[in-house]
């Protein structure tokens, strides 16, 4: 059994095709985008947003107010703006003007706080992205803050708690809402998820080609190999071991490639490389079920595979902005069939990584993914357990 | 007790019928060959005795028990070397080898031992990190048989071993399947070419179509049809007359003449020759070059199907 597995191993890594595939593309592929994109967002770490303050008397009476601005200045990694305080709206309207500031807050004489920016269409993407998060800072402090004042009217008491206090100014709570809106508008991490996922189910390759070597009537090692004096089961096991190893290397050393030599971020590491195992398991049990079908040969399986792989990357929207609301809208309007693509859970997989600060999302998509896999490794067994055939 | 034994097998492709009753009882320490033209079925039969085909009808016994495909204790004892080359193709030479030792054998220390043993007995010392691509097609089968024997079974199946193979090779590949036998292995060997068979088969059996046309020892096989001898004689000018009188005489079966060469078939018996070149001097025929050949496996298998062997 651990012969079989050592030289499945060795072999899957020699097979050219499938190390281009499962390798090599993924790597290509990703460079490709990253130069595409290298020029359009310069990075998904977040810059602070220079922004003017008018630190007039009004704004003195909204302790609040100047909270959230002194919290969201404060130097480190959750920095979100970097404030020029002035006295007075001219000169703000001045730093508007050189383009030095994106806009400036402002707290009206009814005590509300607004923001101004630069009208027009003169506008880069960046700013723009910038112009956008301002304004969801803005909009979700006056909502917050209408929702103590309703609550001072109507049940001051609660207030008291603690917890509930600390959960409305937590400042966690802006940035966790501003992350998500810096990354859907920096939207070339999308697709390197997809790119992912991709590349997931291109290691589906490596399953199929080590399972039609086991299956007698799928090739001439497959039958030299039925006769052997080694349990049917062990084989299969240590073949499928071997196969999920091999795609998950690859998958990590893609994963490597992206992170650690074109730099793209992909949030928490540990449990990416944890998603990329799961993912890998998936695209095992893919590869088996595809590798055994009977009486195909295997350069159609080959063709098979690599069609699936662009089709469930397209609804996964690997292909660009239309792609991407195709998939969109493919998950709200036939939320079954994006339930079932593959790639698409993959890409959602590690998504759920980077957009929420919990486990939950990470945890269903993940048990999802492995009971797919299991599904399909049920079904591939049903065929794999075979040992006689009615012709070969 | 035989160390294999299939009765009344029948196997069936849809509506073609490949092995029709099929018989075959194996002593140990034979070299049986199976003959039959492509297509006739043999790699069939070899097939569903190792259980990779279900078969309609029939029983396969190995080594006194019934064989069924989970019967690892059987299958360790069976060697078998397949029609198709069936190697990994990114392993080197050692490396396929010792995969398919470790199919049969646990121990690391034996199986180097026999992989080393295997390498040396066909000859790719060479050659052992070479990958079969860069194998000529001689060395490939070479390395086929090693990884089916390198376990030393005690029986072992040979499927066209020497099927475009040159000479050198099939002769090499012949001696090795004489050595196992010398040392204790039971041999099946299938081919469609008769003059191995004729040369390494301790009993032969000869089929077409599926069935068995008949079987025995080369002599045994021989002696079952009537003609013994063929004789072929150049003579220049031979006409009709000449022609009916040897056709006359009572040994001779068929007379073919094509103004140059004489082909004259005798029944068994003894000096067919001399008493056919008697009767040609008694004709006054100028004879030139005479050939006489004893009657082979082909001549054997038209008798019995009414078509040649040789394709
Ligand atoms: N998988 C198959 N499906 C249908 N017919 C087959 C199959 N394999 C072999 N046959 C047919 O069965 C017959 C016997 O084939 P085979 O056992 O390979 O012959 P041999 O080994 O003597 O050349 C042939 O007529 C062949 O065409
Ligand atoms: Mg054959």
């Amino acid at each position: 059994m651990l012969n079989t597995f050592k030289y499945t191993v060795l072999s899957l890594t020699r097979v050219r095709s499938v190390l281009f595939w499962t390798l090599a593309f993924p790597i290509i592929l990703g460079t490709i985008f990253f130069a595409m994109f290298s020029n359009i967002d310069s990075s998904n770490d977040f810059e602070p947003i220079p922004i003017a303050v008018i630190n007039d008397s009004n704004y003195q009476d909204e302790a609040a107010f100047r909270q959230l601005v002194d919290t969201l200045s404060e130097t480190g990694e959750n920095q979100m703006l970097v404030p020029s305080f002035v006295k007075e709206e001219t000169a703000a309207k001045e730093l508007l003007k050189d383009q030095s500031v994106v806009g400036y807050y402002k707290i009206e004489t009814d005590g509300k706080p607004k923001l101004y920016t630069a009208v027009g269409s003169g506008a880069d993407f960046s700013t723009s992205i910038n112009q956008t998060i301002l304004k969801n800072l803005l909009d979700n402090y006056i909502h917050k803050s209408s929702t103590i004042n309703t609550l001072m009217e109507e049940n001051p008491l609660t207030l008291m708690d603690p917890a509930f206090t600390e959960n409305l100014y937590e400042q966690n709570s802006y940035t966790n809402e501003i992350s998500i809106t810096a990354n859907k508008a920096s939207g070339s991490i999308r697709y390197f998820y997809s790119l992912l996922g991709f590349a997931s189910i291109m290691a589906a390759m490596i399953g199929m080609t080590a399972i039609v070597r086991t299956q007698a009537n799928l090739s001439a090692l497959g039958a030299r190999r039925a006769i052997g004096a080694t349990a049917r089961a062990k084989t299969l096991v240590a073949t499928l071991v071997a196969a999920w190893l091999v795609s998950y290397i690859c998958l990590l050393i893609g994963y490597c490639y992206l992170s650690f030599v074109l730099g793209i971020n992909f949030g928490r590491d540990a449990l990416s490389i944890l998603g990329l195992g799961i993912a890998s398991f998936m695209a095992t049990g893919l590869g088996a079920c595809i590798g055994t079908i009977p009486k195909l040969p295997e350069g159609t399986k080959i063709g098979i595979l690599t069609g699936l792989t662009c089709l469930v990357s397209l609804f996964a929207g690997l292909y660009g902005e239309p792609a991407m609301e195709l998939a969109d809208n493919l998950a709200r309007n036939a939320p079954i069939i994006q339930m079932l693509n593959p790639a698409r859970l993959v890409t959602e997989l590690f998504y759920s990584l980077y957009y929420f600060d919990g486990y939950e999302q990470f945890i269903t998509t993940s048990l999802f993914l492995v009971a797919y896999g299991l599904v399909l490794l049920f079904i591939a067994a049903t065929f794999m357990r075979r040992q006689r055939y009615a012709s070969l | 007790m035989e160390i294999v034994a299939v009765e009344n097998l029948v196997k069936r492709y849809k509506e073609l019928l490949a092995l029709d009753h099929f018989n075959m009882k194996i002593e140990k320490g034979e070299i049986f060959a199976l003959l039959g033209p492509n297509g006739c079925g043999k790699t069939t039969a070899i097939n569903c005795i190792l259980q990779l085909l279900t078969y309609d009808k029939g029983s396969i016994r190995l080594f006194g028990e019934e064989m069924t495909p989970g019967r690892y204790d059987i299958k360790r004892r069976i060697g078998i070397v397949p029609q198709n080359i069936a190697v990994f193709e990114e392993l080197t030479v050692r490396e396929n080898i010792d995969y398919f030792c470790a199919l049969y054998v646990k121990d690391k220390h034996e199986r180097k031992k026999l992989v080393n043993e295997a390498i040396e007995f066909v000859g790719l010392e060479d050659y052992t990190k070479f990958r079969p691509r860069k194998l000529s097609g001689g060395l490939i089968r070479r390395l086929n048989i090693a990884c089916g024997v390198v376990h030393k079974p005690e029986l072992i199946f040979f499927d066209e071993p020497t099927v475009a193979v040159d000479p050198q090779s099939r002769n090499s590949i012949l001696e090795g399947i004489k050595a196992f036998n010398r040392s204790g292995a039971t041999i099946v060997y299938t081919s469609h070419y008769m003059e191995e068979v004729e040369e390494i088969g301790t009993r032969i059996m000869i089929m077409d179509h599926g069935r068995i046309i008949a079987s025995g020892t080369n002599n045994e096989l021989k002696a079952m049809i009537g003609n013994a001898e063929k004789i072929q004689i150049e003579i220049a000018d031979m006409d009709n007359v000449a022609l009916e009188q040897l056709k006359s005489l009572p040994f001779v079966q068929k007379v073919c003449y094509d103004s140059k060469t004489l082909d004259v078939t005798c029944a068994a018996g003894n000096n067919n020759l001399g008493r056919l070149l008697e009767k040609l001097q008694s004709l006054q025929l100028n004879i030139g070059r005479v050939y006489s050949d004893p009657p082979t496996l082909n001549d054997v298998f038209l008798e019995l199907t009414g078509t040649e062997l040789r394709d």
